[in-house]
């Protein structure tokens, strides 16, 4: 089939297309509390490096590294069963779904971050635990949106990446970390 | 999309393969098995239709592992997106009554 299609066959072969692939990205399906332990794990990553830096020396300090941890260890388990469940990798998932570089998830954890860290600086504990909680439930409706997106236009979203604002809100939040450790 | 980007592929004609490689762009890697029931096609089928598009650079194909079997894992590369592209943008222009 090499000649020219009409107007009637090309639409059909494109509806096809896109249906298939539409079709499979609803077929994915997520691992056994994907959503949940990303978002558990976002809460006490927030939590953690609040107090830790908040502390500044001691053993509190070490908590930063702990939540780190505990969050790269969630975030690689999760992405190994989802492999292996769906037999397909999809970056745009690691990135917007776990590792939130979508504008949404960025935003909603440096302000969750900052938060926590000013209410740790302030010794207002409760409120750290408040901003963590809030900045882990928020984080995982970000990624929940974005697959709902995704699933219904995977060929327009899979490979959509917004790493100049994960980098921007990085530095934003990394600049304020500086002014803060340094006012304190 | 610009109309001198828009042009037929001739090995993207066949639906099975225009098909194939829109899925491709839903995902960044699949497994042989997961690409053929998803297309509803057979081993064979899938092999050749794979081995035309990785002749042409349009794909590319590694051996890996899943589930504890070894197994092949497909990509779409940057040529191949182009390519689809430009063959999709001369579909619309075909639907819309452009010559």
């Amino acid at each position: 089939m090499e000649s020219r299609p009409t107007p009637d066959e090309a639409a059909g072969t494109l509806d096809e297309a896109r249906a298939a692939a539409v079709r499979l990205a609803r077929e994915l399906q997520l691992p056994s509390h994907f959503h949940s332990s990303v978002g558990v794990a976002i809460a006490l990553q927030i939590g953690t490096s609040a107090v830790g830096i908040a502390a500044q020396d001691g053993w509190p300090a070490w908590l930063v590294v702990v939540g780190l941890a505990v969050f790269a260890a969630v975030a690689a388990v999760q992405l190994v069963r989802f492999r292996r469940l769906n037999g397909a990798w999809v970056w745009a998932v690691a990135n917007q779904v776990v590792l939130g570089s979508g504008t949404a998830a960025t935003l909603t954890y440096c302000l969750a971050f900052t938060a926590a860290l000013l209410a740790a600086f302030g010794g207002l504990w409760w409120l750290v635990v408040l901003a963590a909680v809030a900045g882990g439930i928020g984080y995982v409706r970000c990624g929940q949106l974005w697959l709902r997106r995704y699933r219904n236009d995977p060929v327009g979203r899979a490979h959509r990446e917004s790493t100049v604002v994960f980098a921007l809100a990085g530095l934003v939040a990394a600049t304020g970390l500086v002014l803060l450790v340094a006012g304190h | 999309m610009a109309r001198s980007s828009a042009r037929l592929d001739p090995q993207l004609q066949a639906p099975a393969r225009l098909k194939l490689m829109t899925m491709m762009t839903a995902v960044s890697e699949i497994e042989f098995a997961t690409l053929r029931d998803a297309l509803e096609v057979t081993d064979s089928v899938l092999s050749k239709h794979v081995s035309l598009l990785a002749s042409e650079g349009y794909v590319k194909s590694r051996k890996g592992t899943h589930a504890g079997r070894r197994t092949t894992w497909i990509s779409i590369t940057a040529a191949g997106r182009r390519v689809l592209s430009s063959h999709v943008a001369a579909l619309r222009q075909i639907i819309d009554g452009v010559d």
